[in-house]
């Protein structure tokens, strides 16, 4: 067997705030896997930050390696409370593996992608 | 020469009786026992003996391109087993929700450490994660110790599997899929799991065998 891709690393969730630049949406950085242990985790911090004001935030998931159909749904209901107030969350550094399960899901039209 | 009468079949194994002829010839008439295996398509073949045959082990080299070859007698057991085929790999879990996560970690290891280069994985791991979700957090048990097996053989181009579980009846490749709504925000929170399940698997069965159900799958990988 070949080793394996560097993407098939198994890590448990992860979740940072990054440090605000002035006009510039909160950043969120995301790692390892938005499954049924890291969706809560990842919905009580968008949660939070919506109460603290940000109406927009963008969710960097360069190091997010997987995600299950509990954590699209998670973030189609996220998104839907931020849209509700005038908001949005964006998505940035989905791998190509990811944005084939959302275009499956029929979502491409639906979430905001970085551009 | 033995007579080998098949009794019972499935994805990945076959049953067969020896109708003539005993364990001495089996073990040296292995070669085409091993064949025959091969050329039905099987991993993995229990030949279970009439009587009671001493207990012994045979080895022998590799007799089909990228398998491992072996043929084992059992006595106590009453069974001649040959095994012929691709890395095998099976874990038993308890039947709860808790187990999600031993079982996801073990999927992620097995495919990441075993498994072929190839993003084609990612989409797998997805698969059974959802499968195994599936039968963890929505199936009925038949009693309070359950447990769920899952099995992965794993080859180059090509990974197929089953998950045993020991609930009552539910057959996820036919069962009635959540609407993909438009707008999105009117679709149900859950229920997408079945969804890339039915869509990344190349072929997937489902039988109930009396315990629970057992789903059989595959999915061709490509480099």
């Amino acid at each position: 067997m070949k080793r394996p891709m560097e993407r098939h690393k198994v890590t448990t969730f992860r979740l940072q705030e990054l440090p605000a630049s002035p006009g510039m949406p909160l950043r969120l950085a995301l790692a390892g896997s938005l499954d049924v242990d890291g969706a809560p985790i990842l919905m009580e911090k968008l949660r939070e930050v919506l109460k603290r004001g940000s109406k927009r935030v963008d969710l960097d998931f360069g190091g997010v390696t997987f995600v299950s159909s509990l954590g699209i749904g998670t973030l189609i209901a996220a998104i839907g409370e931020y849209r509700e107030v005038q908001g949005d969350i964006v998505l940035g550094g989905l791998s190509q593996d990811i944005l084939t399960v959302f275009q499956m899901l029929d979502l491409l039209d639906f979430v905001t992608l970085r551009s | 020469m033995i007579l080998l009468e098949r009794i019972d079949f499935e994805a990945e194994s076959a049953a067969f009786r020896i109708a003539s002829g005993g364990l001495e010839q089996a073990g040296a008439d292995f070669e085409r026992v091993a064949a025959e295996a091969h050329h039905n398509g099987l991993r993995c073949v229990h030949l279970r003996l009439p009587g009671g045959e001493e207990s012994r082990t045979m080895h022998a080299a590799p007799a089909a391109p990228g398998g491992a070859l072996a043929v084992q007698a059992a006595g106590n057991r009453q069974a001649l087993q040959l095994v012929c085929g691709r890395p095998r790999y099976e874990i038993e879990v308890a039947h709860a929700e808790a187990s999600l996560r031993q079982l996801s970690t073990y999927i992620g290891v097995v495919l990441a450490t075993h498994g072929p280069a190839s993003h084609d994985l990612t989409h797998l791991r997805l698969v059974l994660y959802e499968l195994a979700a599936n039968v963890l957090e929505h199936g009925r048990p038949l009693g309070t110790d359950a447990a769920l097996q899952l099995g992965l053989l794993l080859g180059e181009h090509h990974i197929e599997g089953w998950l045993q579980d020991q609930c009552r009846p539910f057959d996820p490749f036919t069962a009635a899929l959540s609407p993909i709504v438009d707008p999105v925000l009117h679709r149900r929170r859950r229920g997408y799991g079945l969804h890339i399940v039915r869509y990344f698997l190349t072929s997937f069965g489902h039988e109930y065998n009396g315990t629970g159900n057992r789903l059989t799958f595959s999915k061709e990988i490509s480099a």
